[in-house]
């Protein structure tokens, strides 16, 4: 039975399967794969009908590049990679802010506001969550991506690297930049609470 | 055992409580299966035409009677021509023959 085999695998006998012609294999591989694909796209391009276009376009990549999965890293993974590339050149093309610009020094801006655990000491949860919300839609998108992919997806720095096709040390730069940021967001709405 | 960051707790809380939109049902349909038809369904047509030509010729006793006397001048008429252009009546009937079966045929082979 297919839930018995490791996940590596599964991926491979997919693969084998939709390369052979099965189209209901590579259904599969859409059906599974669709949510974290439309999430990647609508974090780089924040336009629905772009992240749709993006979503078609991958998923085409796939079907023609297929035959080039070896089942080092897991589908998911192999897809994750395509989609980046796909959305990032989407992305530049309409001239997306993609990046936090490299002279970024929050410990000037932590400098009068507070630390971290003091705002979160300060505010209600669900207040910080909304202003992270805010905050996010705020980002760049390569750092949005990076941070969703790790905070809500739940992939590994070296799964991000091998996704975006980058060194582990340029995934954590940008996770630490993000979080930076965020963390600027609330102390902001720590500052906002002590004025009034 | 290192205890987790409380902001990295609290960034997980929100990416994963974060309102994307759902993904579109398209994305998956560009890639299902059409559903499948029965392989004869390209003879549904010529079966409701056979079937409203004999209901039709049925039905003309219970007063369809003038439409019945009208509709066999105009046959009649076609049929008395129809010698002179018999090799055009043939040619046509041949050629819309051919279309149907090989129509049929593409049909049956794609499925």
């Amino acid at each position: 039975m297919d839930s018995a085999k490791p996940d590596w695998q599964r991926d491979h006998a997919l693969a084998q399967r939709a390369l052979g012609g099965d189209a209901r294999a590579f259904a599969e591989i859409v059906q599974t794969n669709q949510k974290s694909v439309w999430f990647m796209a609508w974090r780089m391009l924040q336009h629905r009908q772009e992240a749709e276009d993006c979503c078609q376009e991958v998923f085409l990549r796939v079907h023609k590049s297929l035959a080039q999965f070896r089942g080092d890293s897991s589908l998911s993974t192999w897809i994750g990679r395509v989609a980046f590339s796909v959305a990032l050149r989407m992305a530049q093309k309409r001239k997306l802010r993609l990046d936090i610009p490299s002279d970024f020094e929050p410990e000037l801006a932590f400098e009068h506001i507070g630390s971290g655990e003091d705002v979160q000491a300060a505010h209600s949860e669900q207040a910080q969550i909304e202003t992270l919300h805010a905050a996010i839609e705020q980002l760049p998108s390569l750092p949005r991506t990076v941070l969703g992919l790790h905070y809500r997806d739940g992939f590994s720095v070296a799964e991000i690297a091998v996704q975006l096709d980058c060194p582990e040390g340029t995934v954590k730069s940008h996770l630490n930049r993000g979080r930076s940021r965020l963390k600027i967001a609330l102390a902001h709405l720590e500052a906002s609470h002590v004025h009034a | 055992m290192s205890t987790p960051d409380p902001f990295d707790r609290l960034l997980q809380q929100a990416f994963k409580s974060q309102n994307l939109p759902p993904v579109p049902a398209r994305i998956l349909a560009t890639w299902q299966m059409p559903a499948k038809s029965n392989s004869w369904l390209w003879l549904l047509p010529g079966l409701v035409f056979s079937l409203g030509l004999v209901l039709g010729v049925a039905l003309a006793p219970l007063g369809l009677g003038a439409a019945m006397a009208s509709l066999q001048g105009v046959l009649s008429e076609v049929w008395e021509q129809l010698p002179k252009n018999a090799l055009y009546w043939l040619s046509a009937l041949c050629l819309a023959l051919i279309v149907l079966v090989v129509d049929g045929l593409t049909r049956v082979w794609r499925r």
